[in-house]
């Protein structure tokens, strides 16, 4: 397999073999679910394959198999979690809610309004292009570390080192809002 | 939007794949997808293919061997997408090393502080 022997293309070329494939396998087999899930799996399968190729033992699988059960894992795990989640919003007292709306402060209460007017608030308090970006992912509510290490263009460090620079810079970010009594709801 | 297109802007929110160094470009020059094809002298098609592509190692050897690589099979034009690269690594350098500067202000302020309380 090229993607085992490093060359840089490969990725792209498995990719685009094995993506229209594996959709077409996916959608046969999982006809009531959304379409959106069942790409977020398929590109989950095949990008993942991309980063880890030893996850794949040939002797084991036929690769298109081994696709198609990863893919088919990841959206049994996402549609656990969606179900979950849809479960603890069932079981929360409307009056409940309503008690822990009041317990946010009034800035807080601005995070869960309109999100581009929070950044246009607050963006000016942070001189750092990339700690503007940084805070407007945090508004957005992405936790992904990889889309802030692409805004801070870090992409290429060691991962240790990647980790460490987006937390410092959360916390700068935090720190400067907080300097201008800009509170932070808690997560 | 294609499912490739899909997938690729999906890959560039990964560090492994060569999307996220030129996501990392885009968001500092503010380029829209039309803006980098036409700096990297590529078609949209080719950009799709650049995202999927894994990101070369600066450091290593065969990094240019890598990039031209990419280059042919995506049909983008070899010497922007090498310089693109280091661009992008040396602007990542740039900005470790002033955060560091930084931290080094911060350590030297906490201890002239310390110092005059004493």
């Amino acid at each position: 397999m090229a993607i085992r022997a490093r060359d840089s293309t490969a990725t792209a070329r498995f990719a685009e073999c094995a993506l229209p494939l594996l959709l077409a396998d996916m959608r046969v087999r999982h006809r009531r679910i959304g379409e959106e899930a069942i790409f977020d799996a398929c590109a989950e399968a095949i990008l993942g394959l991309c980063e880890a190729p030893d996850r794949w033992l040939p002797e084991k699988a036929s690769l298109r198999t081994f696709l198609w059960m990863s893919a088919t894992g990841d959206l049994k795990n996402e549609l656990g979690r969606a179900s979950l989640r849809a479960q603890r919003e069932k079981v929360i007292d409307p009056v409940e809610i309503a008690q822990l709306r009041r317990n946010i402060t009034a800035e807080a209460e601005i995070f869960e309004g309109d999100k581009n007017d929070v950044v246009s608030r607050y963006e000016h308090l942070l001189a750092d292009a990339g700690d503007r970006e940084v805070f407007r992912l945090m508004v957005s509510g992405e936790r992904a570390e990889t889309a802030y290490v692409v805004a801070l263009g870090i992409s290429l460090l060691p991962a240790i080192e990647r980790k460490r620079r987006v937390k410092q810079a959360k916390d700068r970010v935090k720190k400067r809002l907080q300097r201008a009594d800009v509170v932070w709801p808690t997560e | 939007m294609s499912d490739l297109s899909k997938l690729a802007k999906i890959a560039s929110r990964r560090s492994f794949f060569l999307g996220s160094v030129l996501a990392s470009v885009a968001t500092r020059d503010h380029l829209a997808d039309e803006a980098l094809c036409s700096r990297l002298h590529c078609s949209p098609e080719a950009l799709v293919r650049l995202r999927l592509c894994r990101a070369p190692d600066v450091d290593a050897p065969t990094f240019a061997d890598d990039v031209r690589r990419i280059a042919d099979y995506c049909a983008a034009d070899f010497s922007t997408l090498l310089a693109t690269i280091k661009d992008a690594a040396i602007s990542a350098a740039v900005r470790d090393a002033s955060l560091d500067n930084n931290d080094g202000w911060l350590m030297a302020a906490r201890d002239r502080q310390d110092d005059d309380d004493t």
